[in-house]
């Protein structure tokens, strides 16, 4: 997966930056600071409402940007699924170890979790998933391995409808349809809110809740799940 | 009579009920306090304004000192004070009057022969009666709606740890042992020695659970060797000549029932290993091989039955499966059709990814479909031998491969099991 894939919508180049080997405050301007921020409470917002599960699956996003959230509950341990990318090793030496001495690696994707049923208390999935949501039949296939491993809660975050970011992109890839050119970053897709919650609850899990990065603006969602019982 | 109501409801309604009642009993008084008033303080008021007018001072002319509302009516004193019809009739002293939408308070005295009546129109004072009564209204519903989201807000915050262990708890004992204890999370108060008596009572059931596995595989390894030595012993007796018909005859039983000990011991010991462990001895094989080496092994067994036992083949498989695991799972189920059929025949149908073994036996019962592969269930106590462990074990082999194992009735009787190797 290209790592432009999987950024955050408002800070399109912040991991790069990073890689450049730049002071991330020199680099950071207020916007990504800001939307950095948000996505951190977004995350906090969801663990909250999750009810601070203990034992976390986490499907790490490239920087391993919120293990330093997840291990903020001293009692919690994460499990960092590992399929290769990112490289999990590297990202444990990026962190100071308070951090990741109980982040353990486990080698997985999102299709197979080498897991027993009900084996982990939530499933913490902030790594962007347009790329993986494409095709409804591999979207229908993770999020039934998340119900079978996950005990209680799945935390997921993707791109919806329903918002100006949304209406914009659509109207512009009209537009380049129009004039017959080729898609707009066509590795993304956003999904319909409606279908994702229908499929949620195909799969098995009721909504708790869900928390916008910018009601009514951006497309970026997180979707806090139970399991129906 | 136990609440089933969800405790936070029963916290909201403890708390609305207590605000109905306690606001209630204010409410009414004030209302009681406001008719007590009326009817106490009107009279004396009436009776005051009526001591004025009759005062010795004012000498029998009446010059009445009276607000708006207020009106003096006598005999004897011109046709001003003249009597309406409306109160002609009323009794000495204080009386209520209604006419049509207007009400009156009366009061009549009789001075030296003469009526005098003071009446007041009730308008004013029953409007501010009305307001008092709608604020009192009013402020009672206020009250039990605050109850209500106060008890709601309390009950929310009050619960919110014992919601959360209860979501905690939930399966917990699936979960991957890496599972950090409940009890850190919570203060040392009654949630928290509840989360600390879970975490150790789960933590025994895992201790007694690893120790039963430990103790299984110990005694399935240990049985290995002596299981070996009788197979063995029992080979040497065979080829000595030294024994007569009957005596062969035992010797070889006896090495059938160590033979079969020895799979079941295998299986065990498999069993035993961590889930996780896939690992396993036996290598793998295809689905036609195993089942034509079952039939070998158990034709001479269920023939000397007088039974038919077949193999058909629907469709071919090239997938290949743990060879151990394969063999129990048929095994075990041509074992418990060969214990359940008295006449007719047995079948082993191999297809694309699964097969069936179909008896003509004595069916089971369909409530009981579920619960035979229950260890030590049987369908039938007086048949057969054996501890009914043989169907548990398909089901956890099926379970630790992630094959299906199902059971129906067939067509034409008898029992279907049918196994999907996915």
């Amino acid at each position: 997966m290209a790592s432009k894939n999987v950024e955050l919508d408002l800070s399109p180049s912040y991991d790069a930056d990073q890689d450049r080997g730049l002071p991330v405050q020199e680099q950071a301007g207020l916007v990504r600071r800001l939307s950095l921020w948000r996505g951190q409470k977004l995350a906090r917002k969801a663990l909250q409402l999750a009810g601070e599960p203990n034992l976390v699956l986490d499907f790490p996003t490239l920087k391993g940007r919120y293990w330093p959230l997840l291990a903020h509950l001293p009692t919690r341990v994460v499990l960092a699924a590992d399929s290769g990318e990112p490289d999990i090793s590297q990202l444990i030496a990026r962190y100071p170890r308070s951090i990741t001495e109980r982040i353990q690696p486990l080698a997985a994707t999102m299709t197979s979790i080498p897991l027993d049923a009900n084996a982990v208390d939530s499933i913490f999935c902030m790594r962007f998933m347009q790329q993986q949501l494409i095709d409804p039949a591999q979207r229908t296939q993770i999020l039934n391995e998340f119900h079978r491993v996950t005990r209680d809660t799945l935390i997921i975050s993707l791109w919806v409808d329903g918002n100006y970011k949304s209406w914009k992109r659509k109207r512009l890839e009209a537009r380049r349809a129009a004039l017959g050119q080729s898609r707009v970053r066509s590795g993304r897709s956003v999904v319909a809110r409606g279908v994702i919650e229908s499929e949620f609850k195909t799969v098995g899990f009721n909504i708790l809740g869900s928390f916008d990065f910018l009601p009514g603006y951006a497309m970026w969602r997180v979707y806090i799940l139970r399991k129906s019982h | 009579m136990v609440s089933k109501q969800p405790l936070i409801r029963r916290i909201v309604i403890a708390f609305v009920l207590m605000t109905v009642v306690v606001s209630g009993i204010f409410s009414v008084s004030i209302v009681a306090t406001v008719h007590f008033v009326e009817g106490h303080l009107v009279p004396l008021e009436l009776d005051g304004e009526l001591d004025n007018v009759l005062a010795p001072e004012n000498q029998g002319v009446l010059r009445p000192r009276l607000d708006g509302r207020t009106q003096l009516y006598a005999t004897g004193h011109g046709a001003a004070f003249a009597i309406p019809p409306l109160f002609a009739n009323v009794e000495t002293g204080y009386s209520e009057v209604t006419d049509g939408d207007h009400a009156y308070y009366v009061m009549r005295r009789t001075v030296d022969g003469q009526d005098y009546i003071l009446v007041q129109e009730q308008h004013e004072f029953e409007e501010r009666e009305v307001l008092l009564y709608k604020i009192v209204l009013s402020g009672f519903v206020l009250s039990v709606l605050a109850a209500w989201g106060l008890g709601l807000m309390l009950a929310r915050r009050v619960m919110a740890p014992v919601i959360r262990l209860a979501n905690q708890v939930r399966h917990r004992d699936q979960l991957h042992p890496l599972a950090p204890a409940l009890a850190p999370d919570y203060p040392d108060d009654e949630v928290g020695r509840l989360a600390a008596s879970f975490d150790s009572t789960l933590g025994q059931l895992r201790g007694t659970l690893e120790r039963e596995q430990l103790f299984t595989s110990d005694v399935s390894h240990e049985l290995r060797t002596p299981l070996m030595i009788i197979s063995t012993s029992c080979e040497l007796l065979t080829v000595s000549n030294n024994l007569n018909a009957r005596q062969h005859e035992q010797v070889q039983r006896i090495r059938r029932a160590s033979e079969d000990m020895r799979d079941l011991v295998e299986t065990f010991l498999i069993l035993a290993r961590r889930k996780t462990d896939k690992q396993v001895p036996g290598g793998e094989a295809t689905l036609a091989s195993v089942a034509q080496e079952q039939i070998q092994q158990w034709a001479p067994a269920i023939e000397e039955k007088g039974l038919k036992l077949s193999l058909i083949e629907e469709a071919s498989d090239d997938g290949h499966y743990n060879s151990s695991f394969l063999r129990t799972v048929i095994s075990n189920l041509l074992r418990n059709a060969m214990h359940y059929t008295d006449q007719g025949e047995i079948r082993l149908i191999t297809g694309k990814c699964g097969f069936r073994v179909e008896d003509s036996g004595i069916g089971i019962p369909e409530e009981l479909h579920e619960s035979v592969f229950q260890p030590f269930v049987r369908v039938n106590q007086q048949r057969g031998e054996g501890l009914g462990l043989g169907l548990s074990l398909v089901k956890r082999v099926c379970a630790h491969q992630g094959w299906q194992v199902s059971v129906h009735g067939g067509e034409a009787g008898g029992t279907v099991f049918e196994v999907k190797l996915a």
